[in-house]
């Protein structure tokens, strides 16, 4: 009888965990903001990028547009004056040098990015930091280009 | 009872005693070594990071994260995603083990048996799309793995132990 209520005990436990390894709903959930990414326009997407993380460690998800575009000219140098779309999320696989080397900080998931002039560009947020932007491969290659 | 008798029964005692501190010992590990993986690597989208805001260790939590980010560099894709789970089956599968050790029965097969069959069923009801969630080869072969393995560990133990 004791060990029978022992392995319950245990099992309980077990399913609490498992539990706790679960998407939270209430927190960003890549599906979510993928969902509300296909509406495409800015507002929009502050509101789904605002109910996905509200918290203040998350600051490369609080970007507009334009915001996105500065990165991607003055932190890394692309030729990208306006961001025109943002592709749904696409979640990484940890195939790319830069995914690997930033995996930990990564949100998971990325956005395509086309700009102004037709170049197409990837949007990685990262948790605590500004956002990584690569060309459409996931890498730095071509930069200044 | 004679004093060899009495003797034999204590020294069983000691060697149940030592085997079940060292199956409680390693499934303390597995846990852990899953916990640490899902805390450090795993996007802070999960339940548990809720969980940790509540009691006040999320902040604990990030510190470790930054303080282990470059592992993430060496380690492949399966051990952030798939393997804390198969460590926490291990872990339990040891604790039933070291709660039941010695007094096999039909409880014993069912509470050994449950966590592995639901595991195991889970992720072939994601495969047939019976229940939502993304099945993966790599998730239940490794569910697999640990189930022998135990299985395995247990018996070697039980057969070192009659010799």
């Amino acid at each position: 009888m004791k060990k029978n209520l022992l392995s319950l005990i245990i099992f309980a436990l077990f399913i609490f965990i498992a539990v706790g390894s679960a998407e939270s709903d209430s927190n960003s959930n890549s599906e979510q903001v993928q969902k509300e990414l296909t509406r495409a326009d800015e507002s929009k997407l502050q509101e789904a990028l605002d109910n996905s993380d509200n918290s203040a460690l998350y600051t490369s998800l609080n970007l507009t547009k334009a915001d996105i575009a500065w990165h991607a000219v003055n932190t890394y140098g692309w030729n990208c004056e306006e961001v025109i779309n943002i592709g749904e999320a696409v979640k990484i696989t940890k195939k790319t040098s830069v995914e690997k080397r930033n995996f930990s900080d990564l949100k998971g998931v990325y956005y395509p990015l086309t700009c102004s002039n037709g170049k197409k560009l990837r949007f990685y947020p990262r948790f605590n930091m500004h956002p990584i932007i690569t060309n459409a491969n996931g890498s730095y290659a071509g930069v200044g280009s | 009872m004679n004093i060899l008798q009495i003797k034999n029964t204590f020294s069983n005692l000691n060697v149940n005693t030592n085997i079940r501190f060292i199956y409680i010992t390693l499934s303390l590990l597995f846990l852990l070594f899953g916990i640490f993986i899902y805390v450090i690597f795993r996007p802070t989208t999960l339940i548990v990071f809720d969980w940790l805001k509540i009691i006040n260790l999320n902040n604990f939590a990030m510190f470790l994260r930054f303080k282990y980010t470059n592992l993430s560099n060496i380690l492949p894709y399966w051990v952030i995603y798939s393997l804390p789970f198969v460590l926490w089956i291990i872990s339990y599968l040891f604790l039933i083990e070291a709660i039941w050790i010695k007094s096999k029965n039909t409880f014993y097969l069912f509470w050994f048996c449950i966590v592995p069959i639901i595991s195991i069923g889970s992720e072939m009801l994601q495969l047939f799309g019976l229940i939502q969630g993304v099945f993966s080869y790599q998730d239940l072969m490794l569910m697999l793995i640990s189930c022998f393995f135990s299985y395995y560990v247990f018996s070697s133990i039980k057969y070192m132990e009659k010799l």
